[in-house]
């Protein structure tokens, strides 16, 4: 009772640090929602191109951030192995589009229409790419840059029509693009390069001979299963983009730690009297260390509840705003920072509670 | 004499500032038995308070020793010394001491929780006790809205709730007029006598010596003189 009545007496303090503890909380899930968001965005393209081959050139490990060259011979060599059904080539490179005077990067993939292998995973709008002259853009590059299918867009001198918009395709620093292979290989100027193959395999093929013999036939070849090479780009995503999140979900949590425990201590410190009064009556000490963390839960939880209360609206308008920002939530996330709240909670009313061996019960005969 | 409440013996107690000793009082022997009212008179720095502060277990005395119901406040824990405390001393401000975030009845009930009783039960209690002394109709106001003269009955009511079998009082008539000064007094009386308590009252007050069973004249941190008196029944 003692700990809400001193919150409520200073209610616009309190107001504030619930505020600041919440904008705290709000920045943690952001930050969760959004790594979320490009962890699947970055590896959605391969992820739902399902193959049993990726084959890359010796010594790249991802498209993410790594190059590889293959020859249209190494196709050749692929398809005429015993066991492989398919094997379409995919050229990745990263590109400007041009629309009037605005121009946007893009990570364009050129793939086989007549496959589909290495087009765009899903089409939340128009249609997929059936001819040389048409491109699908990923949505929320489309939406950035209020293109629409029907639109004719340029990369380099060639112009494009946009025939639909992909999903899965946003990777938070750029967004993919589909055209036809031909298309991508004469705007790089060099007809017979790709980057890389989908395998496919028979029926009843034996997937170890297969790729044994890939590797033996064909050189300067990496192979990679679908899962391992989905793992491979997720690592390469984690360990390029993780730091930054965790660096800044860090002071994130420092600053609540700051404010909270700034609070508690003031709250002390105003309060002292109070506190050493209590001590020469014969308060228990867990009755005092209660009373201060009754107050870090109190403001805590309200925090919380205020952090859960805004954060849709929130993400909603930031995606508005930047759409290539895909932020996605999810209840294990909040839970997750609701503990880690709760734990700075305890960890800075702990600090605080430190402040009260210095409140001497004599100092309520002054 | 009555069954001693509490005992004082040869005790002392320096206070070391500035690497300097500073004598609060020295060499008291003392012992207020169960029913009885003290008086301890004296000036400004004369050691009163100091004498209630190693009474109440706040201070370790220098020297000599302590003891209150036949315990040595020395050898008790400070776990011991806050439960004792908190269950056998009740102990009245100059200031009142109230605290201003709760109401009236909530601040009585708050010693009835450091004696371990519960939320539920300390409330009814707490109330039931500001009846008794007359002060029912102020439980639910904020002891800042209240005059002095009500502070100081609160501050009793929250002093006597636990009924402690000591009862130290720091001149609590000093922040009032004589007639509440009185009315107070006779409350602090009357409790030693119903509740044979031992009450000791610190003051420079002289009216109020008519309600003194002893009266103990400080100075300089001695006792200087030391009274039996006979106060009304």
């Amino acid at each position: 009772m003692y700990a809400l009545r001193i919150l409520i007496r200073q209610p616009v303090r309190s107001l504030l640090t619930v505020g600041g503890i919440a904008l705290c909380i709000v920045l943690m899930l952001f930050l969760l929602a959004v790594y979320r968001g490009v962890a699947n965005g970055s590896v959605e393209y391969i992820r739902r191109n399902t193959t049993d081959f990726w084959v890359l050139q010796k010594n790249s490990t991802n498209i993410l951030r790594g190059t590889s060259l293959l020859s249209l011979s190494h196709g050749t060599l692929l398809s005429e192995t015993r066991g492989v059904r398919h094997a379409s080539p995919v050229l990745l490179f990263l590109t400007t589009v041009w629309r009037g005077e605005e121009h946007a990067t893009i990570f364009l993939a050129g793939f086989d229409p007549a496959t589909g292998a290495g087009g765009p995973p899903q089409i939340v709008s128009g249609r997929s790419v059936t001819a040389d002259d048409e491109v699908v853009l990923d949505r929320s590059f489309a939406a950035k840059y209020s293109i629409r299918p029907g639109d004719v867009v340029r990369i380099k001198d060639d112009s494009l029509r946009v025939v639909g918009l992909s999903s899965g395709t946003n990777a938070f620093v750029m967004q993919y693009g589909f055209v036809a292979l031909g298309r991508a290989q004469s705007l790089i100027g060099f007809p017979t390069i790709v980057s890389l193959y989908l395998v496919s395999l028979r029926p009843g093929a034996d997937r170890d001979s297969v790729r044994r013999s890939m590797v033996e036939d064909v050189p300067g070849i990496e192979v990679y299963d679908h899962a391992t090479f989905l793992r491979n780009n997720v690592h390469e995503m984690e360990s390029g983009f993780m730091p930054i999140l965790y660096a800044i979900a860090a002071i994130g949590a420092i600053v609540l730690t700051s404010i909270l425990t700034l609070l508690l201590t003031v709250i002390i410190l105003e309060s002292r009297h109070d506190f050493a009064v209590m001590r020469a009556l014969g308060s228990p000490e867990r009755f005092l260390s209660g009373v201060v963390l009754a107050q870090a839960f109190v403001l805590s939880l309200a925090g919380i509840s205020g952090a859960m209360a805004v954060f849709p609206a929130l993400t909603a308008v930031i995606e508005f705003i930047a759409p290539e920002v895909s932020a996605q939530g999810s209840l294990l996330q909040a839970g997750s920072v609701c503990l880690v709240v709760l734990g700075i909670t305890l960890f800075s009313a702990w600090l605080a509670v430190r402040r009260l061996r210095s409140i001497y019960p004599l100092e309520a005969f002054a | 004499m009555n069954k001693p409440v509490v005992e004082l013996k040869r005790a002392g107690k320096t206070y070391q500032a500035a690497g300097r000793g500073s004598v609060g009082v020295m060499d008291v022997d003392l012992t207020v038995g169960a029913g009885k009212l003290i008086l301890l008179l004296g000036p400004s720095g004369s050691g009163k308070t100091t004498l209630l502060t190693l009474m109440a277990g706040l201070v370790a005395p220098s020297e000599g020793t302590v003891a209150i119901d036949g315990r040595r406040l020395d050898a008790m824990t400070l776990a011991d010394l806050q439960r004792l405390r908190a269950r056998r001393i009740g102990v009245v401000f100059q200031a009142f001491n109230l605290i201003d975030a709760l109401t009236a009845l909530e601040n009585v009930a708050l010693v009835l929780r450091f004696a371990g009783m519960g939320r539920a039960g300390a409330l009814p209690a707490a109330r039931k006790i500001m009846e008794d002394i007359g002060i029912g109709h102020l439980g639910a106001q904020l002891t800042s809205e209240l005059s002095q003269g009500e502070k100081q009955r609160v501050a009793i009511a929250r002093a006597i709730a636990n009924r402690p079998l000591l009862l130290l009082a720091d001149e609590p008539t000093a922040s009032l007029d004589s007639a509440h000064g009185l009315e107070i007094i006779e409350i602090l009386h009357r409790y030693a006598k119903e509740a044979q308590a031992a009450v000791v009252v610190s003051t420079h007050d002289g009216r109020l010596t008519a309600y003194a069973d002893q009266i103990v004249r400080l100075s300089d941190g001695r006792v200087s003189a030391s009274v039996e008196n006979a106060p009304p029944r």
